[in-house]
């Protein structure tokens, strides 16, 4: 986190230097220090920092040995590490590189360029932490108690068919075939949460694993369309809403994924399926506009406040105690995520009980622009 | 005893060993007490003016100590290059060398057979001055060094750093070729046709090997 609590570790075996430095940023930080590489990694053993300034030409261990060390260890490969020292030239700036330092600054230096420095690679990791620090919520909060209520269900009709066995009355089969529909119904649900879940978090480490790479170069072929069209009418007819769907794409090739876009029409018409009424017109189209390819899902359901828009998150679900539903919460927090990796664009428009228009859109493949 | 000519040719080789690299190593020694100093006189701007006298005297000492630390490294140049070129002479001396290393600061068992040497007090002074930088926790307290002939114009001095990775970091050829004091022990060793190596010993030690040269065969 980039506040004042941030805690960065100085590394440098120049006691003056070492004390100007941690002077300089101590009105911002927690500050530790260490007058050698071996001493650092003493340190680290007990307390992780946040960000490590280190010189390169110590005794007992260099700075290039520590950087080694901590980027070979998997609690402290992702820390970030800034180098200073005496030597400016090309090739020392890239070793440092090679061996994973995230910035290099020559002595001497200016106290704002330390700080400068340490602030960019604070905030750089804030943001790169921001997916999986929502994958940790999502495991650590909503993840159990989502999983507790259908496993519940299928230990529950087990434990009752288990006694139906053990009674000495012949049994219902009437009954039976109501347990252990209970049974799959609930282990279903259990499947489908898993599979959301677990898309999620590929999302999430796509996300994680692609920042600051270049873009690569996937592509959704025109035949994913009519695939599409199958895809909202099976989801549709799950709830019995065949009917109330009307669904048309435009052919086009378009840079994402298949299977993430696959995914990304599935989820809004699922949501627009399940915040809307039977007999409630669903539309699903999709069409090319300016070089991208538009696609837009509305409903006439029960639609979002403007708060409720701005909250959407892989753990919240609006008004549950209203208006029950089954899920993590995570259907629209995975298409923003899934927009925002393929630099698509995501519209939600909304009002309380007049319902909900989501249009997402995506560039089209480069050969379908040209 | 040497003649102009060989003090002439050893000089020109000193003096090429003195400018190869130098001057990186001098702007790479001097860089890290400039940044001290520096960072000093920043910090004294930015927030001087709500320090307490105490506060003020201890940043404006350990400002004192880098610059002085820089003066010392200027002065150690100038004094080699005077001395490569001829133009100021330190003349050698017969020397015990266990006790110009016990005069450094070190705690010294000399061969039971030491005899004094002809060299400068220079090329020793340095050679310890370049090992000690490399002192850590662990390093006894005074660090200990023995002293032995190997053969008659062959000085051993094994110094125990008490950290192997101390030893071997000191022992690296980046840690060499960045180490003032290495190079300028190593230029007085070359004054006199002779050599000096600095290498890894057993465990934690560091061993210098001191050739002689023409000035003191036997």
């Amino acid at each position: 986190m980039v506040d004042e609590t941030s805690t960065i570790l100085v590394v440098e075996d120049d006691p003056s230097l070492r004390e100007s430095i941690s002077e300089i940023l101590a009105e911002y930080y927690e500050i530790l220090s260490a007058e050698d590489g071996k001493a650092a990694l003493d340190i680290i053993e007990q307390t992780l920092p946040d960000l490590i300034l280190s010189d390169i030409g110590m005794p007992r261990l260099s700075g290039f040995d520590m950087l080694e060390t901590v980027r070979g260890r998997r609690e402290t490969a992702s820390l970030p590490v800034i180098m200073l020292s005496a030597r400016g030239d090309r090739e020392s700036v890239r070793h440092c590189m090679e061996l994973g330092a995230d910035d290099y600054i020559p002595k001497p230096f200016k106290a704002e360029e330390v700080l400068r420095a340490v602030r960019s690679r604070l905030s750089r990791q804030d943001v790169l932490r921001r997916p999986i620090d929502e994958l940790q919520e999502t495991l650590s909060l909503s993840l159990p108690h989502e999983f507790r209520t259908p496993l519940n269900g299928v230990l529950g009709f087990a434990g009752l068919i288990e006694d139906l066995a053990a009674a000495p009355e012949p049994i219902d089969k009437a009954e039976l075939a109501e347990f252990a529909g209970q049974i799959n119904a609930s282990g279903t649900r259990l499947l489908r949460l898993v599979e959301k879940f677990t898309f999620h978090a590929r999302v999430l480490t796509k996300a994680y694993s692609e920042q600051g790479t270049s873009p690569k170069d996937p592509v959704s072929a025109k035949g994913w369309t009519s695939a599409a069209v199958e895809q909202a009418r099976s989801i549709a007819s799950r709830v019995d809403r065949g009917e109330d769907l009307s669904v048309s794409f435009v052919s086009a090739d378009v840079a994402i994924d298949t299977g993430f876009l696959a995914h990304v029409v599935g989820e809004l018409l699922e949501n627009a399926l399940a915040y809307s009424d039977p007999g409630s017109l669903v539309m699903v189209t999709g069409e090319v506009v300016d070089g991208h390819y538009h696609i837009v899902v509305a409903d006439s359901g029960r639609g979002m406040s403007k708060e409720q828009v701005a909250n959407i998150g892989p753990y919240v679900q609006f008004d549950r105690k209203i208006h029950e539903q089954q899920g993590l919460g995570l259907g629209l927090a995975t298409v923003c995520q899934i927009v925002r990796l393929y630099h698509g664009d995501m519209n939600i428009e909304s009002m309380p009980n007049a319902g909900t228009t989501v249009r997402v859109s995506f560039p089209l493949a480069r050969e379908e622009r040209r | 005893m040497l003649t102009d000519t060989t003090a002439g040719d050893q000089r020109v080789r000193a003096l090429s060993e003195l400018g190869s690299g130098f001057l990186s190593l001098i702007t790479h020694e001097i860089r890290t007490p400039l940044a001290a100093a520096t960072s000093s006189v920043e910090l004294m701007d930015m927030r001087g003016h709500a320090w307490t006298a105490e506060k003020r005297a201890t940043v404006l000492a350990r400002m004192a100590a880098s610059l002085t630390r820089i003066d010392a490294i200027l002065d150690d140049v100038g004094i080699a290059e005077r001395v490569a070129s001829g133009r100021i002479e330190i003349e050698p001396e017969r020397l015990l060398v266990s006790q110009v290393v016990r005069d450094s600061g070190l705690a010294v068992d000399p061969a039971h057979d030491e005899k004094p040497v002809l060299l400068r007090r220079e090329l020793i002074e340095r050679t310890v001055s370049n090992v000690l930088s490399y002192l850590t926790p662990e390093t006894p307290n005074p660090p200990r060094a023995v002293v032995a002939g190997s053969h008659p114009s062959q000085i051993l001095v094994t110094i125990d750093l008490g950290s192997a990775g101390a030893a071997a970091r000191l022992c690296t050829p980046e840690s060499r070729s960045s180490s003032l004091q290495l190079r300028l022990a190593e230029l007085f060793a070359a004054l006199d046709g002779g050599s000096l190596t600095v290498e890894r010993g057993e465990e934690a030690t560091v061993v210098a090997t001191i050739n002689l040269g023409e000035i003191d065969g036997g």
